[in-house]
């Protein structure tokens, strides 16, 4: 019986291998040999456990030339073209383009003050904090505007993450908003979660920001606010709006936010590095590390009923491809129009003015809508063009669009903590840069 | 005559218009341009008079207690011909800061929410005990010596007209049969 299931599992993976089509690199001008970097670097890491396994997508001029899978999914599966991956925070830049599709009917302007949809957040207060031994240790101002829409989609709400605290340990604002925010029962939606994004977002627009709107760049919470307003302004479930006009326009025939039953056998398992050789995978439920909490289990068990705008989509590596392209070809793939290319313009030029992304980069990198923009080659900036935009999720996955080159790098792995993959991905993406042979 | 002051009239609204189109034209002033956003478009700002806190997300059951107590104060409230705003909040750090920094003048709270140097600038009222666990309205002395009268009022108003246990058997609590009398004792000063 086990035989017929193995095999059953080869051809349908067989069968998907045959629908996508691959070029030879040189096709595209990019160098086989130096591709294959990669495969010795993925290989390493995976000796190393580092990591359990990958999938690696390289494509260019709209084709794909490298798309190689290493290591396993889960305990006993090799990892597989098809296989299904959390991609947590590279669901902001799809929620992003379903505000934009708003924005281009006449929904919602990006200049609109939250608070028109979401009366909750009028009026927001600013938290600053007091000199250390003060009691209380904050107080509140008044925010000198209104949130608006476009604040939301370039992070600069003041909306943190509330485990930020534990990237900044010494950061008495963000402990602080982490105090508030574990108060409030805010979710950063990596892990089970009861009731509903509305229910969610409504507890957050109560609380201080983290800083006055507009003037610092503060990654966060913010795409979670974008995610309800996408049914506050729709009309529809974040998840069935997001189907209908993004996954099914783009044939991105594996993409959720939770996993039906019968594909959750392809979803890889999530695994745990101590980058020191020891390598376990994540049992289910949520765990608890210091102020940040998270769950191999979210998106397939508990409530199911917390659509997260910010981490909650699950995908394959050549669904996002899909995503990609279509940002890359200004808006449309195979003839469907997404988004206009004036938007995708809009999504993909600066929009944060003087300040910097300073989550997935630093100096040099620049926001657009929902993506983190290359802006000059003079800081510690390794690889792509001016004008690269990419993003990544918190369990190891990463992509990057080089529209100089018109080339698109996706890696997804699922690895908790992400942090050492900074090397990997940077890394990758050099590997990725100089296989570029014409 | 009538042509002259029409003509008169005539130059001084120019006049006037060609003024008002170099000072905009060379305004500097940030609000040159009309407000987008204006308080009309959220409703007025009403100041709040009591904050309560319902920390805990979601669960049924807190949100029927945190129901049931700000249906009890609106009530009582209502008894002594008041209506104030009550606001919850999703945290306690929030809404006890609203009462000490004066932004509202009562917190819905428990014996815990005040530090023991505090309690002499706060005015105490127990309204509920859920399980034998005082909550409390906490008035400010200074700015809160109305609305506490008046919910004292109030509260023994619809203890005595039966509104009280009627919001209690709405929400399904098990009714102890000397809750008059516990209530009393938690406020030595009721009459």
């Amino acid at each position: 019986m086990k035989i017929i299931v193995l095999l059953l599992a080869l051809l349908a993976n067989l069968a998907f291998a045959e629908d996508i089509k691959t070029v030879r690199p040189e096709e595209v001008g990019l160098s086989s040999p130096r591709l294959e970097n990669i495969g010795n670097m993925m290989q390493t890491d995976i000796d190393q456990k580092k990591m359990a396994g990958a999938v690696v997508l390289v494509a260019r001029h709209g084709k794909i030339a490298y798309f190689e899978t290493f290591g396993q999914a889960d305990v006993g599966k090799p990892m597989q073209k098809d296989t299904m991956f959390r991609i947590c925070s590279m669901t902001k830049p799809v929620v992003t383009v379903a505000i934009l599709q708003l924005y281009e009917e006449g929904k919602l302007l990006l200049s609109d003050p939250v608070a028109k949809y979401i009366p909750e957040f009028a009026r927001p207060k600013v938290l600053e904090m007091l000199p250390e031994g003060s009691s209380p240790a904050f107080r509140l101002v008044p925010a000198k505007r209104d949130i608006t829409i476009k604040d939301l989609l370039t992070h600069t709400a003041g909306m943190p993450y509330s485990f930020a605290s534990e990237w900044y340990p010494k950061d008495r604002l963000l402990g602080q908003m982490h105090a508030l925010y574990e108060e409030a029962g805010i979710s950063s939606g990596m892990y089970e979660t009861e009731g509903t994004i509305g229910d969610m977002v409504k507890r957050l627009a109560r609380l201080p920001l983290a800083s006055q709107p507009g003037e610092a760049f503060i990654y966060g919470m913010a795409a979670d606010v974008q995610g309800y307003l996408v049914e506050v302004v729709s009309g529809m479930k974040l998840d069935d709006y997001i189907t209908a006009h993004v996954f099914k326009p783009l044939k991105m025939n594996d993409s959720y936010f939770f996993v039906p039953e019968g594909k959750q056998d392809r979803l890889s398992a999530v695994w745990k590095s101590d980058w020191h050789g020891k390598l376990e995978k994540v049992l289910p439920g949520p765990h608890q590390e210091g102020d940040y909490k998270y769950s191999p289990t979210f998106q397939t068990q508990g409530p199911k009923t917390f659509l997260s705008g910010g981490v909650g989509m699950v995908t394959t590596p050549y669904d996002y491809f899909r995503f990609a392209q279509m940002l890359l070809n200004k808006g449309e793939l195979d003839g469907v129009r997404v988004v206009s290319r004036k938007t995708v313009e809009l999504m993909t030029t600066n929009q944060i003015g003087k300040l910097y992304e300073t989550t997935l980069h630093d100096e040099g990198w620049k926001f657009g809508l929902g993506l983190g923009i290359q802006a000059d080659r003079e800081h510690n900036v390794d690889a792509g063009d001016v004008g690269t935009f990419e993003w990544a999720g918190l369990y190891s996955t990463r992509f990057s669009v080089d529209p100089k080159e018109e080339k698109i790098t996706i890696f997804l792995s699922q690895t908790h903590p992400f942090n050492y993959h900074f090397d990997l991905w940077d890394k990758l993406l050099v590997m990725s840069s100089s296989s570029v042979a014409d | 005559m009538k042509n002259y002051h029409s003509f008169a009239c005539s130059a001084w609204g120019g006049m006037t218009r060609l003024v008002a189109i170099v000072l905009l034209v060379f305004s500097s002033s940030a609000y040159a341009t009309a407000p987008r956003i204006t308080a009309q478009l959220f409703g007025e700002e009403r100041k709040t008079d009591i904050v309560a806190y319902q920390s805990a997300p979601s669960e049924a059951a807190a949100k029927s207690d945190s129901a049931l107590t700000v249906e009890i104060v609106t009530a009582a409230f209502k008894a002594a011909g008041k209506a104030p705003t009550v606001d919850v909040l999703p945290s306690k750090q929030l809404a006890t800061y609203a009462l000490f920094n004066n932004e509202a003048v009562a917190l819905m709270g428990s014996p815990q929410d005040l530090a023991e140097k505090d309690k002499n600038q706060y005015r105490v009222v127990t309204f509920y005990l859920r399980a034998d666990e005082p909550v409390e309205l906490i008035f400010s002395n200074a700015r809160g010596k109305e609305l506490h009268k008046a919910f004292v009022d109030g509260l023994q108003k619809i203890l005595k007209n039966g509104k009280y246990l009627e919001i209690l058997e709405k929400y399904h609590v098990k009714v102890p049969a000397d809750y008059v009398g516990r209530l009393k004792r938690q406020n030595p000063g009721w009459k």
